[in-house]
């Protein structure tokens, strides 16, 4: 028997692929965020949210990541700003090469920031890089504070954590302090933000976050 | 408004908040990292003129969301009708090992309550646990 060393990650082809995105990316000077979270945890309603209050000063594009339909696609196209909808067909993520396909259907140079969403699941998303600036996470007060210590890895590779639909906070058993502190025990850089995109309690301190971030691409 | 819809090659399986329905046997991501796998396994047995693959090593991290008896099965699947068909697969497993930034405390499991068990800091640097890569591979002389 002869053994032949390979040395090589099994991710190497997506990692090749977000490499292509982030200097694609990089190239037109947008930001790109890679939204994640559990089916249901208010990923679109955030988004909605937060290109409502960003329109009018960036220019904004949104893909669009489901297992199949156009749903969420059709609502952020009612905000106003350029969408396009990737159906993984049963896939339960969004991978490099599936999001380089669609960079270059955008054009670009038009672009200031680029919102990914990422297709509703707390498992499989944490280990596909798709070339994104941050990786933010969406975790609702309804899903349960135990997440964290169930699906780490998701909270370990995200800059951000939004603690979503606060405003259900007194109807749920969810405790916000034992939800933050597993969460940042995972991951020391974490920085986490309560929000009701319903009632808009919070959601300044996430849009001063991102625009920080956006402005470390942009430069200003 | 620009939109299109592709299908992707992929997993199959469903998003599922608890992840017990994944587990109860609809396939994954696992069967994607499968296929990927197998790419890159049989592009080195060709440059390595090898009609036929024994075993293939790969080192698995704790600290990951791939299940290595998912893989397995999917690795077997995925095989078929390759040169890959009824090789080994050999999955090393390596525990997670944190380490507290503030002492140094080193440790291989998530301490209770989350924080250093020797001096209470909160949270962890991981040292290992994220690995997920293709070793080596064994072929007939």
């Amino acid at each position: 028997m002869h053994e032949i060393s390979i040395k090589s990650d099994v991710l190497a082809d997506n990692t090749l692929a977000a490499h292509h995105n982030r200097e694609h990316l990089h190239e037109h000077r947008v930001y790109a965020l890679n939204l994640m979270s559990g089916p249901g945890a208010g990923k679109t309603t955030l988004l909605e949210r937060t290109i409502a209050a960003l329109k009018d000063r960036y220019r904004l594009a949104v893909i669009e990541g489901d297992v199949q339909g156009r749903a969420d696609a059709e609502r952020i196209g009612r905000c106003g700003v350029p969408v396009t909808q990737i159906n993984t067909g049963h896939a339960c993520h969004l991978d490099a090469r599936l999001v380089q396909r669609e960079l270059h259907a955008f054009p670009l140079a038009e672009l200031d920031v680029l919102l990914i969403e990422n297709v509703g699941n707390l498992v499989c998303p944490a280990e596909f890089d798709l070339g994104e600036h941050d990786k933010a996470m969406v975790l609702s007060v309804t899903e349960g504070h135990d997440k964290p210590d169930k699906y780490p890895v998701m909270f370990h590779v995200a800059r951000a954590l939004v603690l979503s639909k606060l405003d259900l906070l007194p109807h749920v058993d969810f405790d916000v302090e034992r939800a933050t502190r597993a969460a940042r025990a995972l991951n020391l850089d974490l920085e986490v933000f309560q929000v009701s995109a319903k009632t808009g309690a919070g959601l300044d301190a996430w849009l001063c976050w991102l625009e920080g971030r956006i402005a470390r691409v942009k430069g200003g | 408004m620009y939109q299109s819809a592709i299908r992707p090659r992929g997993c199959y399986g469903q998003s599922d908040p608890d992840g017990e329905a994944v587990r109860a046997g609809a396939l994954v991501h696992e069967l994607s990292l499968a296929q990927d796998m197998i790419t890159t396994l049989t592009r080195v047995a060709a440059e390595h003129h090898a009609p036929r693959v024994a075993a293939v090593h790969l080192k698995l991290g704790e600290f990951t969301h791939v299940d290595p008896e998912t893989l397995a099965f999917a690795f077997e699947v995925a095989c078929r009708g390759t040169l890959l068909e009824g090789c080994r697969l050999e999955i090393e497993r390596l525990p997670t090992r944190l380490r507290c930034p503030a002492c140094a405390w080193e440790g291989s499991a998530t301490p209770a309550e989350h924080v250093c068990p020797t001096c209470g800091h909160l949270g962890f640097t991981v040292l290992q646990g994220r690995e997920f890569q293709l070793d080596s591979m064994d072929i007939p002389e």
